[in-house]
């Protein structure tokens, strides 16, 4: 092993002549350097395939919450506005919104995110103003135990449970086979608190979102204005989002439209997944539509 | 015993031999399980009987397998491996599948005891291994609960019972929740006569409480197992229980309903007094029965499980070096105060 | 001048068996543990570690003279974490649903220390070729050692294999196994059983060597 007993030489001569850090220096820098010209021409030659596989994705996923659109447009809201913007960047506060072929608003697909019981959750849910429900849920990212947790993408009939689903009282997750309220969703044995997480991180979006979405417009990206109340960016869970409602300024009048909701809501006999999904005359939908600022003004 | 070297003899005489080998301890067992294995056998029906026949088939033929050749008689001939299947057997619902009963008799005696060195070397309860072992992997199965037949029916097995190995078959019969689930979940309470006589749905041989008492007691008196173990779980159980039904008696069950209800009887008398994987001195006794009352009281009224017995008796196990090693009584004559300051 | 072919061939072999990381030295859990609840993880696992592992052992062989003995770690070091780097973008661009499985456990090749461990007690003192041989033989081995578990827990977990379905509706899956404890139990008992095949091999041999003594 002639090359071997060669190396053994040379390290013993190394070890023997200590190497001037000038040169130890110049070593570990030529290895950074050619490293880094590494590292960034392989980012450079994959990140157009990797963003153009999440946009898919997002995309996917957005037609996916939100029935029967034609189209979607990223819209950024900033500054009390919500105007349309295609361009990403790091700190948009960003919502899709859902067009029909005529290009009349069916919703907005609200992204998400919050604790699970493993890590951060990422997901995307489906709003329409006009009836105030959620219409689907899509987990976009989420390392819940697999076998138990990860049911909340893979059990076809959890994800089902947000197909329709009043946005107020507050959505609720309960014990498996005892939801009966249109905000009651059935959570699932075993996996209760990824369950619960998921129900949790759309209330937050719903706190966060709601009062900023414009509900029927056919043109949101003509600039309505949808200012929010600064209490409406208070912390989730301390307030439900009906007494959010309530401390948004006249008390009375919405106090009246909620005792409303709840009496209709305990007198309804008929069971939630019946509740239509567009209820012109229904006094339910009243309330949203004209407890909202946005369209009392316009 | 081939080392008969003196120096190595430290017993402090005089020495008595106690008459007490480990096959008649285990013939003890049997015998003190066998009331409450009979009422299992006669309430839940046949399907419970071959559910414990295949977890103690399981047992006793992973022993077989993994003992040496020469001592494969006389490991199987004392009757440890047939406990420690009957006793997972006894544990496990009426309506598993009895492969995974099987399977659990297996992981009880490779897991549990086979892999630490044989019996005497294992650290946790073997029987409780295989138990923790099924409700992790099949916890669905193993949370299935079927009502008890009575008398009529005693030759229908439940399909479930009989689903082939690896697969599951839905119960069929009527299911029924746990006196322990119908509280946590329902807060609804069952009659204390009922749980007495064992007239509730549960494991196969955790339902009937008098027998088992009665079964503890011979064991007590024969002096197969430390007195003070299931004494402390229990006192400390129904005293924990008391508190809380003193504060609110609308939600929590009364001292009694939490000593009769669930697992608490079988393990107490059966798994945690286990003279391989509790203390050995009264003082450790003591403090690892108040331990698993504690625990079983923490999982059961604050946790997400019903019933908290198996996990709080595995728990303390693990911490039995520990207490042993911190209730060594003191060597005669050593360990006072001594002028030398030699202690500790 | 480099040896001849049969010590090649053992130097390969030795990686696969007789040194297997991941049963002899047990090197590597954290990947081995924490990805393979599938045979899918597994494999995608076992090839990006094969990846980095090779090609390390190649620049690294091929750099060493040039590499002072003071800063070698580090270099090393820059070395893995390059081509981790790189094989983690080429799989989140080529496969991207592997990659969100597999999830932080890419970058963590960096500190697998079987990798670490082939540069400084082989690659940095031998020639390139063997240096190659033997990553090879290493890589394989540790693949191979993720295949087996991920389908171990996959068929008993999923009642799958590749993602297809074995058993059909009725199977019971053993929900330990795709957890963390599953990962634990399976390794154990797979350790159990290559060390009893050696055993076995071994008394093998030392009978074969006895017979060969009296037949003499």
């Amino acid at each position: 092993m002639s090359a071997g007993s060669d190396q053994a030489a040379k390290a013993s001569h190394c070890q023997r002549t200590e190497p001037s850090s000038t040169r130890l220096v110049a070593t570990l820098s030529i290895a950074g350097l050619l490293s880094g010209l590494i590292i960034v021409s392989v980012y450079e030659a994959t990140l157009p395939t990797i963003t153009a596989y999440q946009a898919k994705m997002l995309r996917e996923a957005v037609f996916k919450v939100l029935p029967e659109i034609d189209h979607i447009q990223r819209l950024v809201y900033a500054d009390g506005t919500l105007a349309p913007k295609d361009a990403e960047e790091p700190d948009d506060e960003a919502v899709f919104g859902g067009y029909d072929a005529r290009g009349g608003l069916v919703g907005y697909a609200i992204p998400s995110a919050g604790p699970g019981f493993q890590d951060t959750i990422h997901l995307l849910y489906g709003y329409v103003p006009a009836a105030r429900m959620v219409t689907g849920m899509e987990i976009l990212e989420s390392r819940e135990t697999p076998g138990l947790g990860d049911k909340i993408y893979k059990d076809q009939s959890f994800v089902d449970e947000f197909a329709r689903l009043a946005v107020a009282p507050e959505i609720r997750a309960v014990k498996k086979g005892t939801a009966t309220a249109p905000n009651e969703v059935d959570a699932i044995t075993g996996a209760t608190i990824s369950s619960k997480a998921v129900v949790r991180i759309i209330n937050e979006g719903n706190q966060r979102w709601l009062s900023r979405l414009p509900a029927s417009s056919a043109q949101p990206q003509a600039e309505r204005r949808a200012v929010p109340e600064p209490e409406l960016r208070q912390r989730p869970s301390t307030t439900s989002p009906l007494s959010q409602r309530g401390a948004r300024g006249d008390f009375g009048r919405h106090r009246s439209h909620r005792e409303t909701i709840d009496g209709h809501f305990l007198s309804a006999a008929s069971p939630r997944k019946a509740a239509p999904l567009n209820p012109a005359p229904h006094p339910e939908s009243e309330l949203p539509a004209g407890s909202r600022p946005l369209e009392a003004g316009g | 015993m081939k080392h008969r070297d003196p120096k190595l003899l430290v017993q402090p005489g005089p020495l008595l031999k106690q008459p007490l080998t480990t096959s008649m301890a285990m013939r003890d067992v049997l015998i003190a399980l066998a009331p409450a294995t009979l009422a299992g056998i006669w309430m839940f029906g046949l399907g419970a009987l071959l559910v414990l026949l295949a977890s103690i088939a399981g047992a006793m033929l992973t022993e077989w397998t993994f003992l040496p050749e020469d001592k494969r008689r006389d490991q199987l001939a004392n009757g440890s491996a047939l406990v420690t299947g009957l006793l997972l057997g006894l544990t496990l619902p009426p309506a598993l599948p009895l492969w995974m009963a099987f399977l659990g008799g297996t992981v009880s005696i490779g897991l549990g005891k086979i892999i630490w060195g044989g019996l005497g070397y294992n650290l946790f309860n073997p029987a409780l291994v295989g138990r923790a072992f099924l409700l992790a992997a099949f916890p669905v199965a193993m949370t299935t609960w079927s009502a008890q037949t009575g008398s009529t029916d005693f030759f229908q097995v439940a399909a479930s019972n009989l689903a082939a190995p690896l697969m599951h078959l839905d119960y069929d019969g009527v299911t029924s929740a746990t006196p322990l689930g119908l509280m946590k979940f329902q807060q609804q309470s069952t009659a204390l006569w009922d749980l007495v006589i064992g007239k509730t749905s549960g494991c196969i041989g955790e339902t009937s409480g008098l027998l088992l008492i009665l079964g503890g007691l011979y064991l007590a008196f024969r002096r197969d197992l430390d007195w003070r173990i299931p004494v402390s779980i229990l006192i400390t159980v129904a005293a924990f229980a008391s508190l809380l039904f003193l504060i609110d008696p609308d939600r929590y069950p009364g001292p009694l309903f939490s000593v009769f209800s669930g697992g608490l009887l079988i393990g107490a008398f059966y798994m945690a007094s286990d003279p391989v994987t509790s203390p050995l001195t009264p003082k450790g006794a003591w403090i690892f029965g108040i331990g698993i009352g504690l625990l079983v009281m923490l999982i059961r009224v604050f946790g997400g499980f019903p019933e908290g017995v198996m996990y709080a008796i595995l728990l303390m196990n693990a911490a039995t070096p520990l207490i042993d090693r911190y209730t060594q009584p003191r060597v005669f004559g050593k360990g006072l105060k001594s002028p030398q300051g030699g202690h500790q | 001048m480099p040896k001849s072919q049969p010590d090649a061939y053992q130097e390969f072999i030795k990686g696969l068996w007789r040194e297997n990381p991941v049963f002899a030295q047990v090197l590597g859990m954290c990947p081995m543990l924490a990805v393979t609840n599938s045979a899918v993880n597994g494999l995608a696992m076992g090839a990006a570690t094969f990846f980095v592992l090779v090609a390390s052992s190649l620049l690294v062989a091929t750099l060493k003279q040039w590499i002072p003995r003071q800063v070698r770690i580090s270099s090393y070091i820059i070395i893995i974490a390059t081509f981790v780097t790189v094989t983690d973008y080429t799989l989140q661009a080529l496969v991207p649903a592997i990659h969100k499985e597999l999830g932080a456990f890419i970058p963590l090749i960096v500190a697998n220390c079987l990798i670490l461990g082939r540069q400084e007690a082989f690659a940095s003192r031998q020639p390139v070729g063997l240096a190659l041989v033997d990553a090879l033989g290493m890589a394989t081995g540790f693949l191979f050692a993720l295949l087996a578990l991920g389908s171990v827990r996959e068929i008993l977990g999923e009642g799958a294999l590749f993602g297809v379905d074995l058993f059909g509706p009725n199977f019971e899956p053993w929900v330990i196994m795709v957890l963390p404890p599953g990962g634990f139990l399976t390794l154990g008992l797979l350790l159990l059983f290559f060390s009893w095949l050696a055993e076995r091999r071994q008394k093998l041999a030392e009978r074969l060597a006895e017979m060969e003594v009296e037949g003499s």
